[in-house]
């Protein structure tokens, strides 16, 4: 049978658009955009990090956004289309990082994975197939997890 | 990945099971897993008794795979995560022997026991050997009868027949435990979320439990002492908020996802 999302599936959107065809950059045009976008994290990282879509949280309640609390650091980056989601969290021994793609409006893949350097990290997002589909939330994601990685140091 | 020299230093499954604090540093893992706070933390939970286990790598997955409109898969990976980066990209879900195995089975089997009817799973089981499951052991953790989700945890070494020896019968023993605290710890952490997200309270799920008894309105208002206008009201908000068309269907995803408890409908039905 055949029916809408529950609710707790599709709480901010309506339905997910078709990711099978998203219009890519190419490598060269993402290569450029993702140093335009280190370039300008690097000299207003606290505006970017109080953005709309890039939220850095404490997990301490009332606490405020920044400067994060040293061992529970929290940041979570979602897509302006709520389709792809990630939270990190800075722990002990590296970063966790929870990724929720929503394939479909009626399909939810969780997937959560410790990286031990920053570099494991890199190569991951480097991987991953939706780089290409958003690649400023993947700029943000890298930027994230290198300040999560110099907090742990 | 270890290298294949590395690998050959690794302690056999027998060494590693003889160690006399074998069960006790397991069990002390298993014991912390239910009050596992997030996902970040159960990871590290999963890194550690994968560990102390004795194998090199492990994910676990939990998912419900029969209702597209539904279908949601949550794994916890403690291998190299590019593994489920390529697994994700080429949509193998419904082609994997592992989760095939979860939903039809209980007990554990070794990666090597497995029947591949495709070569879709031929290909998964190559791309898992590529990442560390050379040898593997797939451990479900099965639900309650009638429901679709299930839970497998599995283990690897890139170890050619790490499992097939001795040791293998108290890895498999412990595996159990691991695979059903994280099955339940994944089901809590799940239900709290729907409960939270559709605010779901105590007696929306007296309600959803009375549905799913099978119970007519007509049956639910003289149980309750309201009137039948009430109850038809109170359902169709509840699915509003469930967003699924039917209060069958709301009925049923109250119990796939833990919200009432699907022995006493059982029960009740009989």
């Amino acid at each position: 049978m055949k029916h809408p999302a529950p609710a707790v599936w599709s709480s901010t959107r309506e339905c997910a658009p078709d990711i099978d065809t998203p219009t890519h950059p190419s490598p060269r045009q993402l290569d450029l955009f993702e140093t335009a976008a280190d370039s300008s994290a690097r000299t207003s990282d606290a505006h970017a990090a109080s953005g709309k879509r890039l939220v850095a949280t404490s997990e301490q309640p009332g606490a405020a956004a920044l400067p994060l609390a040293p061992g529970l650091e929290t940041v979570e980056l979602t897509s302006d289309d709520g389709v792809l989601r990630f939270r990190l969290v800075g722990s002990a021994t590296g970063v966790v990082v929870k990724r929720t793609h929503h394939q479909s409006c009626h399909e939810r893949v969780d997937v959560s994975m410790a990286f031990v350097s920053e570099a494991s990290l890199s190569q991951w997002c480097a991987a991953d197939p939706l780089r290409y589909t958003y690649p400023l939330l993947f700029a943000q994601l890298r930027r994230s997890g290198r300040a999560l990685f110099n907090r742990c140091d | 990945m270890p290298s294949s020299t590395a690998a050959t230093k690794r302690p056999s499954l027998r060494q590693v099971t003889r160690s006399p604090q074998y069960f006790t540093n397991v069990i002390q893992i298993v014991e912390e897993i239910a009050s596992a706070r997030d996902a970040s933390r159960a990871v590290e939970l999963l890194q550690q008794a994968t560990q102390r286990m004795g194998a090199e790598v492990s994910i676990f997955v939990s998912f419900v795979p029969e209702d597209r409109s539904r279908a949601s898969y949550r794994l916890l990976v403690a291998c190299d995560p590019r593994f489920v980066v390529e697994y994700a990209a080429q949509a193998r879900y419904r082609d994997d022997p592992w989760l095939e195995h979860a939903r039809h089975h209980a007990l554990a089997v070794r990666g090597s026991e497995l029947k591949t009817s495709s070569e879709a799973q031929r290909s998964l089981v190559r791309l898992a050997e590529r990442f560390g499951f050379r040898s593997s052991v797939v451990v479900p953790a099965p639900s309650r009868t009638g429901l679709t989700r299930a839970g497998v945890l599995c283990f690897g070494s890139s170890v050619p027949d790490y499992f097939e020896g001795e040791g293998y019968g108290a890895f498999k023993l412990l595996a159990h435990s691991v695979a059903l605290e994280f099955h339940e710890w994944w089901l809590a952490r799940i239900r709290d979320e729907l409960i939270a997200q559709a605010q779901i309270d105590e007696e929306d799920r007296r309600l959803l439990a009375l549905q799913a008894e099978g119970r007519t309105s007509k049956q639910i208002a003289r149980d309750l002492s309201v009137s039948i206008a009430c109850v038809d009201s109170h359902i169709r908000r509840i699915r509003r908020r469930l967003d699924v068309p039917t209060r069958h269907a709301a009925a049923r995803l109250a119990l796939e996802y833990g919200l009432i408890d699907p022995l006493k409908s059982q029960r009740s039905d009989s």
